[in-house]
């Protein structure tokens, strides 16, 4: 994949998580004339807007009715909410009049007002943001792999509520399950955009709060320090910068609500803490994983092997294949399309030099993702629940490296007995076998 | 009044044809007030009656004409409804319905007898499936628009207007279609529901069948059902001609839709003509301004989109429950197909009781208006509600023995339908559209008294409650709970819709002033 596509799918990816999450609530919540800037507002409609997909995607994916159209409904009942409450008494009437002014304003072909848009009062987190999408042009190199081996947790649980195989409660993994349907890209995608937007998120909410506590002239330095803080920071784990996030959220509220006992504030509080206290629930009897950090990356796989493993994602929906990896990559190509390496090599080591033999797995072609130098994360995997499910065999190196090596022992077999079987790809780590029926 | 008025009126002929004019409009004036407002509304303004007739006001004109025009009403000229037959009442709703009916009849009973000659390819007939559902959502509001807008100016005898705002109305009908359809296609791409081929195929039969269907509602406006008979008569043809030559099955029914549609556009010139043909009608009618006519046709489309998307709502929950499948993003398990086809068809055969029902009720409603209730409003309103009543009975007697028919036909013929889930969906769609013919009965009688707001909030809520009951049913319990939703919506539409028009029926005069 391109570091163009790369940047530009983890731009739309944020664009989608900033509109449904962010300025479709604010929106629904309207002007505030009392606020002294409008950034104050999106810490909490971040908070409650994620905090009503926290509650509704476990409950549709209870009922097996999680999709892109549950999806695009979830991210609606927010805003919804919002504008009742915002209009509670007068509701009936406060949207009558807004659909018979929509109405005759398309029939009158009058431009609708945009909601007004202060440059100056968001051009450093756009920057930002826009900075840090650009960080791989300027270094020169992009990963997309995720950097702490924690945050596979999080892209477990969200692909387990992608297929509906299981009931998670996790709001992190439920909001990268909204975003990945509505997005319609990848979670690995979007496990990595999501992170991205969290570490500006944070150094905003943190800017929030010091502009509030110390004045407004704080608040441009606070924000604008925080943007740095998203290529510099040592590395976290995902949901760790989501609870502290909804903490400073939080706080900020709460400050507010007592300093100007205005009841809004006091919701706004309550549903930051309450988020913050969801966020741990996937870390209860296992807390120590949020506060690992680490001043490097540690990943849990080769960069090229999530490269070609979202470059096979992305070919067309009707296409027939199957991809033998270890179970990283069943994270980036979901369960339907993966067939695990280990079963793979207990299954046909052996068999393959026979010249009758063929791979029944029910496939026009097979990719075999080969690893030719072990990846070791070392301590950073340890008490990592998607790695500790994984068989024995791929939590030890060594193991690992010969797995890899009795699955390539198959596939040279198989090409010197049969045709249609070539190197798609080899870089020296990852060598990739294509192998067509 | 002064002399010169006077004068003035003796020598204009005009004013002979303004007092011609206010007879016509009201026979009995009560008094001046009201010749000043009938005078008014004929379009004379204080400065008009003042240049042409010499009166100082339109009031003066209203006191100078009162009394010319008070004189008592002969028996010959008392206004008195006219009452259709009940006999035409009858030929005219099982026309209304059978001709939709009867082609869905044909086509089912030819699925069961040549399935292979009926059955799309597995990649396309989801698409194709989806397409025909959204095509009679989607153009049901526009039929609805088409035909009342087009009865309501054909009711003025201005079949030139009618042509105008129904010719303006399909145009955009059609501009919105093509934008559905190219929506539909980018939501088909970007959540890669489909593979492109059956993407163009649904976005295609969608634009194709939509055009089709409004151009059949044209034909309702003067009630010529038989111009609908024709074109899907010529439309089977051509599909059993291609079928029988060996033409593949998608492009014999997309032909054959082509066709339909092709004698139907032949045919809609000839339904303005009136008594004349279609090209002596006026030429310079203006169209009228957008926002009225929007102002006027809006809740008739919402009811007409409603209607169909209550209709398919389960079918859609059905779909996407099975479609937890991988590689299939819709897909109707067979038997639950089967079972809500022949709901479908007791429905579309026992509309003609619905509509019956509504024309009953609409005949006593009017004929109730001839008796004097002076000041006895309990009177009327117990009148009312007989009639809502005796048409509620009618409705449901149809709907039964149509129902008990089929089904035991279909116990006889269709040996699949003895298959538990099959004859489970049958009985609780039929109990789903037993429910919903009644609650249709409802919105005749609200929409007759001009309650057509009401009708939509009601018929809002039980779609949301069909959908999101039948979404969360079929998913957590299996396809076949889909149908539970269909009941618990149709339930609900039935049970607010009778209370709305009880209501209504009560407060009768203030609703008989509006009807």
């Amino acid at each position: 994949m391109t570091m163009l596509a790369a940047a530009l799918t983890s731009a739309w990816v944020l664009f989608c998580l900033v509109f449904f999450a962010i300025g479709v609530p604010m929106a629904a919540l309207g002007p505030f004339a009392d606020r002294r800037s409008r950034l104050l507002n999106v810490g909490p409609t971040l908070a409650c807007s994620w905090l009503t997909i926290a509650i509704s995607v476990p409950l549709a994916a209870s009922v097996h009715g999680f999709n892109w159209v549950t999806a695009l409904v979830i991210a609606g009942i927010c805003p919804v909410g919002l504008w009742l409450a915002r209009h509670r008494g007068t509701c009936s009437i406060a949207f009558r009049h807004t659909v018979r002014s929509l109405i005759f304003r398309a029939l009158t072909l009058r431009a609708v007002r945009l909601p007004q848009f202060t440059v100056r009062e968001w051009i450093v987190p756009l920057a930002g943001l826009s900075a840090l999408l650009a960080w791989p042009f300027v270094t020169g190199r992009s990963d997309v792999r995720l950097p702490v081996p924690a945050d596979f947790d999080t892209l477990w649980r969200t692909r387990q509520i992608l297929s509906g195989a299981a009931t998670v409660l996790d709001p992190l993994a439920s909001l990268a399950a909204v975003v990945t349907r509505i997005a319609a890209a990848n979670p690995l995608h979007v496990a990595g955009a999501i992170r991205l937007a969290l570490v500006v998120l944070t150094g905003l909410a943190a800017g929030m709060l010091v502009a509030e506590v110390c004045g407004r002239l704080w608040t441009i330095p606070a924000v604008a320090g925080a943007i740095p803080v998203g290529v510099f920071v040592p590395w976290a784990p995902a949901a760790t910068w989501a609870f502290t996030f909804a903490m400073l959220v939080g706080v900020t509220s709460l400050y507010i609500w007592i300093r100007d006992c205005r009841p809004r504030d006091g919701w706004y509080a309550l549903a930051a803490f309450v988020l913050a206290a969801s966020l741990l629930l996937p870390f209860i009897g296992n807390l120590d994983m949020l506060v690992r950090v680490s001043s490097t990356a540690q990943y849990l796989e080769h960069s090229a092997a999530a490269e070609q493993a979202l470059q096979l994602d992305r070919s067309p929906a009707d296409s027939d294949w199957l991809l033998v990896a270890p179970p990283e990559q069943q994270l980036e190509v979901g369960k339907g399309r993966f067939y695990d390496l280990a079963r793979f090599v207990s299954r046909f080591r052996g068999r393959t030099g026979d010249p009758n033999f063929r791979f029944d797995l029910g496939v026009e072609r097979i990719y075999v993702f080969i690893e030719e130098r072990p990846v070791d994360p070392g301590f950073a995997a340890v008490g990592v629940r998607f790695v500790a499910a994984q068989p024995a065999a791929y939590q030890v190196p060594r193991e690992r490296f010969r797995l890899g090596q009795l699955a390539r022992e198959i596939c040279d077999d198989y090409a010197r007995s049969h045709a249609r079987t070539a190197i798609r790809y080899d870089d020296g780590e990852l060598r990739v076998y294509q192998i067509d029926r | 009044m002064s002399l010169n008025a006077e004068r003035v009126q003796a020598v204009d002929p005009g004013f002979d044809e303004l007092v011609a004019a206010v007879r016509a409009v009201r026979p009995r004036l009560v008094d001046a007030w009201e010749a000043t407002a009938v005078i008014e509304s004929l379009g004379y303004t204080d400065a008009r009656v003042q240049q042409e007739f010499g009166f100082s006001d339109t009031r003066a004109a209203g006191e100078y004409l009162y009394p010319m025009c008070r004189g008592p009403v002969g028996p010959s000229e008392r206004w008195a409804p006219t009452a259709e037959p009940a006999v035409a009442i009858f030929t005219r709703a099982a026309a209304s319905t059978l001709i939709y009916a009867v082609p869905w009849l044909s086509v089912f009973v030819a699925q069961i007898l040549r399935p292979e000659a009926m059955q799309a390819p597995m990649r396309v007939a989801p698409a194709l499936a989806l397409a025909l559902m959204f095509s009679l959502i989607v153009s049901g509001g526009f039929v609805q628009a088409i035909v009342r807008r087009g009865e309501f100016y054909i009711g003025m005898r201005q079949p030139g207007m009618a042509r105008l705002v129904v010719e303006a109305l399909l145009r955009f009908g059609i501009a919105t279609t093509v934008v559905f359809g190219l929506g539909g296609l980018f939501v088909g791409w970007y959540f890669e529901l489909f593979a492109w081929p059956a993407l163009i195929l649904g976005a295609d039969a969608f634009v194709l069948m939509s055009v089709l269907w409004m151009v059949c509602g044209i034909f309702a406006i003067r009630q010529q059902h038989w111009r609908v008979a024709i074109a899907l008569f010529a439309g089977f043809i051509t599909f059993a001609g291609l079928r029988s030559a060996g033409g593949d099955v998608i492009m014999s029914q997309l032909t054959a839709a082509v066709t339909v549609l092709a004698a139907g556009l032949l045919q809609v010139r000839y339904v303005f003509g009136g008594a004349g043909s279609a090209a002596t009608l006026p030429r310079h009618i203006k169209l009228p301004r957008l926002s009225v006519l929007v102002y006027w046709t809006v809740p008739y489309f919402w009811y007409g989109v409603l209607y169909f998307a209550f209709l398919f709502a389960d079918r859609l929950a059905a779909g996407t429950a099975a479609a937890a499948v991988p590689n299939a993003p819709f897909s109707i398990p067979a038997a639950y197909n089967l079972g809500m086809e022949l709901a479908l068809l007791t429905l579309l055969v026992a509309a003609s009781g619905v509509e019956v029902g509504g024309a009953l009720f609409g005949r006593g409603f009017r004929a109730e208006a001839l008796r004097p209730f002076v000041r006895d409003g309990a009177t009327f309103a117990a009148a009312l509600q007989r009639h809502h009543r005796r048409a509620m009975a009618l409705t449901l007697g149809t709907f039964v023995v149509i129902a008990v028919a089929i089904a035991a036909l279909a116990q006889r013929a269709l040996p699949e339908i003895r298959m538990p889930e099959a004859w489970s969906t049958l009985i609780a769609g039929d109990l789903g559209y037993a429910c919903l013919a009644l609650g249709l009965l409802n919105a005749l009688v609200l929409l007759e008294m001009r309650r057509v707001w009401a009708v939509v909030h009601e018929l809002t809520t039980a779609l949301l409650i069909n959908l999101a009951g039948g979404y969360v049913l079929s998913h957590a319990f299996g396809s076949f709970h889909a149908v539970d939703g269909l009941l618990l919506g149709a339930g609900y539409f039935v049970v607010s819709s009778t209370i709305t028009v009880q209501q209504t029926l009560k407060r009768s005069d203030y609703a008989y002033a509006l009807g």
